[in-house]
């Protein structure tokens, strides 16, 4: 019989218990913080939350004592929705939500707190809107109350500065949308008869009512539906530019003019069907190449990463908590562990470690002595520092990167709009001309139906086709690579992406996974019991090699450790069962031992090494190595085929030999730069594209990047998971999607192919109806059976093959 | 026959009640969130009846 190990897991988190194991009620949870949230759910009567299975999160209850600031006014309000009376209403970012247990919960908060009156949950925008009794329960109790269920809301600088709640979503297309559906609708039906019955005594004695009814019911179409076509192709050519709206008009125009005069005329029952269904597609069109990710933002900047607010020490010694933004030269801040410097500081505590990662891209903190400068955005690893602020936080050296207005990024026009505006004119003047041209011929051979002849080549020619391939085709493929975890933020961004001829990666974050540095070890063997010992010294370490260290091996079982002592910049060392273990620093070792230290050759080099020293004596080293993405490899193989590639990092060349490498990225020696800055990486995608041709598609993470993704051409920003902040970028690429790139950019590029493929086909049918309407044989039986179809094939068309290319490229990815 | 007119009459009265409710369901922002609601009507509430608030 196998044995089967038996791995307890968290009722609450569904994680491994793995350190301990708390027993209550009957169920196992791996720690108190898990199992006080099921005591409290149970008690309230929710405990149908874990109808489904576990909930999935751990409970949070690590910084509840740096929430002071919410108990300040000024902050409150500058949170609040709304405030009237002993009412507050808050929205709530809340990552932490992602399935329906946590809507559930979150909707029931009510029974969690009696002061909470009301709250409704967005799961796509992940937010919790919030209405409570302010006398009952304040805001800071709020969110301890959410920290305690596992729920931390996101509360960082950009929320309290945005405005009020944001205006009501915008739902203009969709009434037009309505409006124009219904009249369509109505019109095919009443125009029905006309179709059906023919010549008959029926027919003329109702035939005008309903063509009354058709001309009363295409006015609001005209007037509502339509009219923004209207309106932006006569702004368009009082500038005496053409756009995709002028032909539209034209088109709306001639067959309102006709139709009118027909009725009024009672000399016919006009084209309104096509009107008003021409009107009905392009809406439609319209509405599905606005396609928007809620949940997602392509426009944070750095307000969305920094505090509300911070720790300010005052003249008497008191500690509070104010808004960054009231920070002035020369006070004094508390930044705890793992908090974020806000402003440009100098440093008044003795030592700290600040990990610059996320700002500069350098892999490993760095550590600073009393009277270094510290820059904002840095994260402190380590004790509690003070600072001494030297410059507001909106001056910082980090916020020149959005503020820099020396950026060279002409204002070039949209791919997309550009090519649609040239087809609208070429295709505009064309007709026109057509239609000029029989107007002559007839006049000289037949005046008799010269103008309605002349008329019916204006209402067949319909560009409804040429405007419904660019919304349907890059509007799916929007919505293909949604689902392949790419997300851009506009079918012109795709467009864009087709043009890229140069592609730069970022490395750290970017073709680096963050949390997976690799571990290595060389010198003496360590045993396991070894191992075992220096992974628990490991653990009680806040140094961000240490944490990756513990992480990586995070097996191993636990033991106490005696005597644990940090010393920033030199090492750690701690005692186990009688085991004195050190984690040191290389450049601290004696002569002798520096010398044993560089003897042993690690496989791989890496960036961090540490002396690892056991009972006082140099041991073993290890070395600490960027984990890279897999199918890196692969991803650049196939860029370097096709466009230009080049890395740029702000790390510094430790890895250059192992990029190098073909087995492990393969990158061209020339193509890397390392320690580069954030202005300095900018600079470089200036300089790159300033030839005119070059078109650069960057691709970074964190702030660090974010001057160059704006600058370049097309800015992805990786993303390891949706919680994870994301600069300012055309479109975000979720890490498991990365291999996908390059069939990504491929897809992008041949969009373009489908819409060429799309205008070949409309012109077919413009052909064959301008070719019955010359001659003078165009009813409207024929134009409402000839426009329906085009825009319904064109739509199938761009659909199905936007899909099929999609399949073709990624089907085994 | 001439009922036709009322019957007309009254079929376009109905139609514009049903645009105007259209027009009236998404102004009230229902349709903003469509995932949600999926959610939201497949939760038991059994015990709410129970509890005392």
């Amino acid at each position: 019989m196998p044995i089967i190990e038996e791995k307890t897991a968290c009722y609450h988190c569904s994680d491994d218990c793995e350190d301990e194991i708390v027993h209550f009620d009957g169920h196992t949870f791996c720690c108190n913080g898990c199992s006080t949230v099921y005591q409290l759910l149970q008690d309230v009567g929710l405990d149908d939350t874990y109808a489904n299975g576990p909930l999935g999160i751990k409970p949070d209850t690590q910084k509840i004592e740096e929430l002071t600031y919410l108990d300040d006014e000024e902050v409150k309000e500058s949170l609040l929705d709304f405030s009237e009376g002993t009412l507050g209403r808050i929205s709530f970012e809340l990552p932490a939500i992602h399935c329906s247990a946590c809507v559930y919960l979150l909707e029931r908060l009510d029974r969690l707190n009696k002061g909470v009156k009301q709250c409704e949950v967005n799961f796509p925008k992940k937010t919790a809107d919030i209405l409570f009794d302010q006398t009952q329960v304040s805001l800071k109790e709020l969110v301890v109350l959410l920290h305690s269920i596992g729920y931390a809301p996101n509360l960082n600088l950009a929320k309290s500065s945005e405005g009020k709640h944001k205006a009501d979503v915008d739902r203009t297309i969709i009434y037009k949308i309505g409006v124009a559906g219904f009249c369509f609708g109505n019109i095919m039906l009443l125009s029905f008869p006309e179709y059906l019955i023919g010549d008959s005594e029926l027919e003329s004695k109702w035939s005008t009512l309903f063509n009354y009814l058709n001309l009363a019911l295409v006015m609001p179409v005209l007037l509502y539906a339509g009219s923004d076509y209207l309106v932006s192709a006569y702004k368009g050519l009082k500038v005496r530019h053409v756009n995709m709206d002028v032909p539209v008009s034209i088109g709306m125009l001639a067959i309102f003019g006709r139709s009118a005069y027909d009725i009024l005329a009672g000399v016919g029952p006009g084209f309104l069907d096509s009107l008003a269904g021409f009107v009905f597609f392009l809406l439609i069109g319209k509405w599905y190449q606005a396609k928007t990710y809620s949940g997602l933002s392509f426009e944070r900047d750095y307000k969305s990463f920094f505090p509300i607010a911070v720790n300010r020490i005052g003249a008497d010694g008191q500690v509070n908590a104010i808004m960054i933004k009231h920070l002035l030269n020369g006070d004094e801040i508390q930044i705890h562990n793992d908090e974020l410097i806000p402003c440009d500081c100098e440093l008044l505590s003795d030592n700290a470690s600040i990990d610059y990662s996320f700002v500069t891209g350098e892999a490993a903190p760095s550590s600073k002595a009393l009277g270094n400068k510290v820059y904002a955005g840095g994260k402190n690893r380590g004790a509690v520092v003070h600072l001494r602020v030297l410059k507001p936080v909106s001056s910082s050296y980090l916020t020149s990167l959005w503020n820099n207005s020396g950026s060279n990024k002409t204002e070039e026009k949209p791919p997309l709009l550009n090519f649609s505006n040239k087809i609208a004119a070429w295709f505009s003047a064309t007709v026109l001309s057509i239609a000029f041209i029989t107007a002559v011929y007839w006049l000289l051979v037949d005046p008799t139906n010269w103008l309605s002849t002349t008329t019916a080549v204006l209402i067949i020619a319909c560009p409804c086709a040429l405007a419904l391939s660019i919304p349907f085709t890059y509007g799916s493929i929007l919505r293909h690579f949604g689902r392949h975890g790419f997300f851009v933020r506009s079918v012109e961004a795709i467009a864009k992406l087709g043009q890229v001829n140069h592609v730069v990666f970022d490395k750290t974050g970017t073709i680096t996974i963050r949390k997976g540095d690799s571990v290595n070890f060389s010198g003496n063997t360590i045993t396991a019991y070894q191992l075992l010992v220096l992974v628990n010294v490991a653990r009680q370490s806040l140094h961000p090699l240490s944490k990756n260290f513990a992480q990586v091996h995070q097996k191993v079982g636990s033991e106490r450790v005696i005597g644990f002592t940090e010393n920033p910049g030199s090492g750690i060392y701690g005692m186990v069962n009688g085991v004195l273990v050190e984690l040191k620093n290389p450049n601290k070792l004696s002569e002798s031992e520096k010398e044993q230290f560089e003897s042993w050759q690690p496989k791989v080099h890496g960036m961090g090494k540490t002396a690892i020293l056991i009972d006082g004596r140099l041991h073993a080293r290890v070395d600490f190595s960027n984990s890279y993405r897999p199918g890196l490899k692969q991803v650049v193989h196939s860029i370097q085929h096709e466009h230009g590639l080049s890395l740029l990092s702000g790390d510094n060349d430790t890895e250059a030999i192992a990029l190098n490498n073909e087995l492990i990225a393969g990158f061209d020696a020339n193509n890397m730069q390392f320690n580069m800055d954030p202005h300095e990486k900018k600079a470089w995608i200036m300089d790159k594209q300033s030839d005119g041709n070059s078109k650069v598609l960057m691709v970074g993470d964190g702030l660090n990047d974010a001057g160059a993704l704006r600058e370049a051409h097309f800015g992805i920003s990786i993303a390891e998971d949706n919680t994870q902040f994301t600069p300012a970028s055309d479109g975000i690429l979720t890490a498991e999607s990365f291999e996908k790139l390059p069939q990504l950019i491929k897809l992008a590029k041949q969009a373009r192919l489908i819409v060429m493929a799309a205008f070949a086909l409309s012109l077919i049918y413009n052909i064959i109806g301008v070719t019955v309407a010359v001659q003078g044989l165009l009813s409207p039986v024929i134009a409402a059976i000839l426009m329906p179809l085009s825009s319904v094939s064109i739509v199938l068309f761009t659909t199905v093959s936007s899909s099929i290319l999609v399949r073709l490229h990624l089907k085994n990815i | 026959m001439e009922v036709i007119f009322l019957l007309i009459a009254l079929s376009i009265i109905v139609a514009v009640g049903f645009l105007a409710a259209f027009l009236w369901a998404v102004k009230s922002g229902q349709y903003d969130d469509d995932s949600t609601p999926a959610m939201r009507i497949l939760f038991d509430d059994k015990k709410s009846s129970e509890t005392n608030k």
